[in-house]
């Protein structure tokens, strides 16, 4: 549930199944209800699809709010980032950065390097 | 570790070591299929908010696939030769209820390097590109953490380099080596010990089998936090190998 903005999970609060049951959330109020609050739920579907309750906008709560049917057309906190992407946009920003403990270090990658090199001037020096 | 000691001192060996003979018994080109078991064990560990906190799974000698092998030497010049080793497998994953099925795929592609063989037996040292595809999870929707998170194939490639030593001898044909993959910014990504064996069992068919034991653990940056796999298993592989023994 999205409440001004902000991003809180339901639980299932009555029922068992979670597809039929009645979800919560218990969220602090810093003026006890007062004021004027939008708020919308975000769902996924069985299929994989995500959307919102409502549809779209947000529903109004609250002493203050200048709004006759307490909805407004704003769903406050919902962005691209909340569509699903596809496998290649979910690798692209995923990189290598380090590796196991257990294999060599760069130390000995570099001792590697200076054998060899060490070995070829060496054959050259008896060439 | 031991691989980079023994890699230097097989440098040391090769830069010493005289132009070698060709050994009758050695095929110039051998191709190879073969059926692969790939049990392993896996785990994904993750600081990012749209990946799970951690993830775990087990797969027995059933995961199966194909493998690849192409090796050979130059027709004029036996001690240095090309290898190709490609290993396809069908990745059945559960976990909780739901069930993913990837395609993990291993390959490597490089050059060897051979000193001259004594009683049939040489070391061989190999440099190649290595790529292999990582089980990783994510979920879907960046900034929603809600239900099953995707399975993707991450890519993971860099250089190996190993040190082995090869055996020939009539209609026999062993290798028993070790490799270190590092990742193009040098870092370690993975270990691989080979024991293979051949027998020739007509003009050109050979029998193979072959034992891979692989040790990986990666670290990857992603948006907003850190993951790390580790992923380690042992591949059987039974199959034939055809031999070409002259040179055109």
């Amino acid at each position: 549930m999205y409440v001004d903005g902000s991003q809180y999970e339901m639980g299932l609060q009555w029922g068992t199944d979670p597809a039929n049951g009645v979800y919560a959330v218990e969220i602090p109020s810093r003026d006890y209800g007062f004021g004027c609050h939008e708020y919308f739920v975000q769902y996924t579907a069985a299929d994989g699809r995500i959307g919102t309750f409502p549809e779209e906008g947000s529903y109004l709560y609250g002493s203050d709010c200048d709004a006759a049917v307490m909805w407004t057309s704003t769903q406050d906190g919902w962005s691209a980032d909340m569509e699903p992407r596809s496998a290649s946009e979910m690798t692209e920003d995923i990189s290598v950065s380090g590796g196991c403990a257990s294999a060599p270090s760069r130390a000995w990658l570099g001792l590697a390097v200076a054998g060899a090199l060490a070995a070829a001037l060496r054959r050259r020096a008896i060439s | 570790m031991t691989a980079f000691v023994l890699a230097s001192l097989l440098f040391a060996g090769l830069a010493h070591a005289q132009a070698p003979a060709a050994t009758p018994d050695e095929p110039w080109l051998r191709g190879g299929l073969s059926f692969a078991m790939v049990p392993h064990s896996y785990q994904f560990t993750s600081t990012a908010p749209d990946t799970p906190d951690s993830v775990e799974y087990s797969n027995g000698a059933f995961t199966g696939g194909l493998a690849v092998l192409v090796a050979g030497h130059l027709p004029k010049d036996p001690t240095w030769g090309a290898e190709l080793r490609w290993k396809g497998f069908t990745d059945l994953i559960d976990i909780d209820d739901k069930t993913y099925n990837r395609f993990g795929t291993d390959f490597y592609l490089g050059a060897r390097y051979r000193t001259d063989p004594r009683d049939g037996l040489s070391a061989v040292g190999s440099l190649g590109i290595h790529r292999y595809l990582c089980p990783f999870f994510r979920y879907e929707s960046a900034a929603m953490v809600a239900g099953d998170p995707e399975l993707l194939n991450k890519p993971v490639t860099g250089f190996r380099l190993g040190v082995a030593g090869q055996y020939v001898k009539e209609k026999a044909l062993a290798e028993v080596g070790i490799g270190q993959t590092m990742s193009f910014g040098l870092q370690p990504v993975g270990f691989n010990f080979n024991a293979a064996g051949e027998y020739r069992l007509g003009p050109a068919l050979a029998a193979r089998g072959s034992l891979d034991v692989d040790s990986r653990s990666v670290d990857f940056d992603l948006t907003g936090g850190e993951a790390t796999v580790h992923d380690a298993g042992v591949s059987i592989l039974l199959g034939v190998t055809y031999w070409l023994t002259d040179p055109p």
